[in-house]
């Protein structure tokens, strides 16, 4: 604990946030969580995708990473643009700060976004067109290179903001960069597991436990050097509201190794989940009430309190015609029995 | 941002019209049980795919650009502007996943709900337009930021501006990419295809065509009573739009001419008496201010807005000629070849008037990024490294848009195989039909 900068931070925070904008910023944190749930997966499909270019299941893998995908990666996607719009409209000062203060690590994850999806689509045609299983070599390395920067700079991103003045070149923002790729990583092979059978979820499950394994030693490495590096963060992860979710994310971690050695896919993807939802959690809260330490807390970041409230109001309408289609969507295309792989 | 923006629209464009054209015909193909109009409607929902992932991702550097390059902005606006934008993320996303339900639905929805998600595409891509739309018109004419703040809702729905601009602006995506689409198929019959693609693309041509004429007929209109609104609330604007430098009775309309600055006077411009007035408030002999009556160092880029005015309303007659000519000739069996070549000259005008038109609406709001509230220079981003991103992002745009155009080349061949869920079994037995057609 470093009691003097947090007692100051708190002192600079002023006195705690009005409703609607606790209301907000759960509300962010929740489309997060979906978006890192989700999305991350794909850019996760996405390294396998290019991991296996050369090896001898090369044509199995595509295959299922653009079934997997193909359907839902633009729904998956506009988590992120939702969470953008949001803070664009009930934070617009902090929508700004990042923009101006990670003007780099933000347009690498763009051109990461763009290249991402346009390969994928193209690599389909390609692969299409060219009649075999193998997309050609160009569109399938710009997949993979895209789907790689993209979640590195948003992790960069992230790291920064709870760093002073949006500091993103540190050690410990890139090891936050690498787990977050790591987590798309192990998201995506225990998903894709779930959805293939034989050989096929083998392979993903071996690259699921490599990816547990990477998570789990960069979130090690993590936590000592907030430390020092989040005057803010680090101590909270570590003995204050953040600590609950670092030990329950450590629970969901072992549980999670432990049905990947079995081979249980159904439960491996149940404990994927859970143990990315409380890595979150626990960075959410630890951060809280600062969208940008030192510098934006949300009640001083948020629009006026009308806005903020007509927000609100129309969230549930949006959400009453948004959530059948999305229920409707994964129903039919994730919600049935896997199609059978080769072997 | 403008780069970025200019390329969204042209996506956008065809991720709202495509699905509306392909829905189209899979009513007809359902009701008349035509398998041409099922190929055709497949072939298009293909192309759709393509199409909106580019929409898609660029749509996402759109809201990353918004709090990169006009953080400013941002911090000003962005209550105001983030209900209109929160809304359209719904809309979206509504359209995001009927996509995906339509594009790998083939096989595995009933066909009316098929057919239903077809059209919830289409229209949710339309709502969002009309919801961004929204989001510019109130920077274009802002009704005071603090009342704006008080009740952001009201202020972007409430606008004065906004259903003139929107339903213009929705019309042109559907024309642009209607007659883009049009173009398509006239190259492809003109390349004499075998009779059963040749009739499946004279199909497209006339359902395209059918959505074309609607547009280029409603354009007009709907610009018309856009004009009168700008006329009568931002008349600055109007007169960057028509060159008209100095206030005066009975105004005239100046078709074509370019504008000089220096001497206030527009040259080689055909001149029609009271035109402007009688255009803008229904009196030959109505007042029109002019661009003297605000200091100079507020007036917008007058021949930038002027010339692209003239080329927007330009490209919209040759579409009208075009959409008439074939239909006046289509009544009569099919269209020969010489309109074949005619369409596919006036195909890309579409999006030349959709394009120029929206320079016609941002220059001609300049030098404000909020009218009245806000200075451009002052909302741009401080940080350095524009220019590079900038370029990067030209070559980025550049590239993909050439990959683009390959595989939807690659794609109109004879003897592409259209897509089918990911070979499940009906898409074979439709790509081996297909094969057979091949020469």
């Amino acid at each position: 604990m470093h009691p003097e900068t947090a007692s100051r931070a708190l002192a600079a925070a002023g006195p705690a946030a009005p409703e609607p904008v606790r209301a907000a910023a759960l509300l962010l944190a929740a489309v997060l969580a979906l978006y890192a749930l989700l999305g991350l997966a794909d850019f996760g499909a996405g390294l396998w995708d290019l991991a296996a270019a050369r090896g001898p299941r090369a044509a199995a893998v595509h295959r299922a990473v653009a079934r997997g995908m193909g359907p839902v990666w633009e729904a998956n996607h506009v988590w992120l643009i939702f969470a953008l719009v949001l803070l664009l409209a009930a934070f617009p000062a902090a929508f700004a700060r990042l923009g101006s203060g990670l003007f780099l690590p933000l347009h690498l994850a763009l051109a990461g976004i763009i290249l991402r999806g346009a390969a994928f689509v193209f690599a389909a045609r390609g692969r299409q067109a060219a009649g075999g299983d193998a997309p050609p070599r160009l569109w399938a390395v710009a997949f993979g290179a895209g789907s790689l920067a993209a979640p590195f700079f948003l992790g960069l991103a992230l790291a920064a903001t709870a760093q002073p003045r949006l500091a993103w070149h540190s050690l410990f923002a890139l090891v936050v960069a690498l787990a977050v790729v790591a987590a798309g990583a192990l998201e995506a092979a225990a998903y894709l597991a779930v959805e293939n059978r034989g050989a096929l979820r083998a392979h993903f499950l071996a690259r699921a436990r490599a990816a547990l394994a990477a998570l789990a030693l960069l979130a090690l490495l993590a936590l000592p050097l907030a430390r020092a590096a989040a005057p803010w963060l680090g101590p909270r992860l570590l003995g204050g509201p953040g600590l609950p979710f670092v030990l329950l994310a450590g629970g969901a971690a072992l549980l999670d190794a432990h049905a990947l050695a079995r081979g249980a896919a159904e439960l491996a993807r149940l404990w994927t989940a859970a143990l990315v939802l409380l890595l979150w959690a626990g960075w959410a809260a630890s951060a809280w009430p600062w969208l940008v330490w030192g510098e934006l807390t949300a009640a001083a970041a948020a629009a006026p309190r009308t806005a903020l409230r007509q927000l609100l109001v129309l969230l549930p309408w949006g959400l009453l015609l948004l959530l059948p289609a999305l229920a409707l969507l994964f129903a039919l295309f994730k919600g049935e029995s896997p199609a059978p792989g080769p072997g | 941002m403008g780069i970025s923006l200019g390329w969204h629209m042209l996506f956008a464009a065809f991720g709202v019209t495509l699905p509306l054209l392909a829905a189209a015909a899979e009513g007809i193909g359902l009701l008349r049980r035509s398998p041409l109009h099922l190929e055709l409607a497949r072939r298009w929902s293909v192309a759709t795919g393509l199409l909106f992932a580019i929409g898609a991702v660029s749509g996402t550097a759109l809201s990353f650009e918004l709090g990169l390059l006009w953080p400013r902005l941002m911090a000003v606006a962005g209550p105001v502007l983030g209900v209109a934008l929160f809304l359209e993320g719904f809309a979206f996303f509504v359209e995001a996943v009927f996509l995906g339900l339509y594009l790998y639905g083939w096989e595995r929805l009933p066909a009316w709900a098929h057919w239903a998600s077809g059209l919830l595409v289409a229209a949710a891509g339309s709502a969002s337009s009309l919801l961004v739309t929204a989001a510019n018109a109130w920077m274009q004419l802002p009704s005071g930021r603090m009342a704006a703040l008080a009740d952001p809702l009201a202020a972007v729905m409430r606008n004065p501006v906004w259903w003139p601009m929107a339903l213009h602006s929705t019309l042109a995506a559907w024309t642009a990419a209607a007659f883009a689409l049009a173009g398509g198929e006239a190259w492809s019959l003109l390349r004499r295809p075998h009779a059963r693609e040749a009739a499946r693309h004279a199909a497209g041509l006339r359902l395209a065509m059918a959505l074309g004429l609607v547009g280029a007929v409603a354009m007009p209109l709907s610009g018309d009573a856009g004009g009168r609104v700008v006329a009568a609330l931002e008349p600055v604007k109007l007169a960057a739009m028509e060159a008209r430098f100095t206030t005066r009775a009975a105004a005239p309309l100046y078709v074509g001419g370019l504008p000089d600055v220096a001497r206030r006077t527009v040259r080689w411009a055909l001149e029609i008496p009271g035109g402007l007035s009688w255009l803008a408030y229904r009196r030959t002999g109505a007042v029109v201010r002019g661009l003297e009556s605000v200091p100079r160092a507020l007036w917008p880029d007058v021949t930038l807005t002027h010339l692209s005015f003239q080329v927007m309303v330009g490209s919209g007659l040759v579409l009208l000629a075009g959409t008439l000519l074939y239909w006046l000739r289509a009544a009569r069996g099919r269209p020969p070849r010489w309109l074949l070549r005619l369409l596919l000259v006036a195909s890309p005008f579409g999006f030349v008037a959709l394009e120029s038109g929206w320079l016609v609406s941002e220059s001609g709001r300049q030098p404000w990024a909020v009218a009245g509230l806000l200075p451009t220079a002052r909302a741009v981003t401080p940080a350095a490294g524009t220019p590079v991103s900038l370029a990067g992002f030209v070559l980025l745009y550049a590239g993909l848009s050439a990959a683009l155009v390959y595989f939807l080349r690659r794609m109109a061949e004879p003897g592409a195989r259209p897509e089918g869920g990911s070979g499940e079994p009906a898409g074979e037995g439709l790509a081996a039909e297909v094969v057979d057609d091949a020469p």
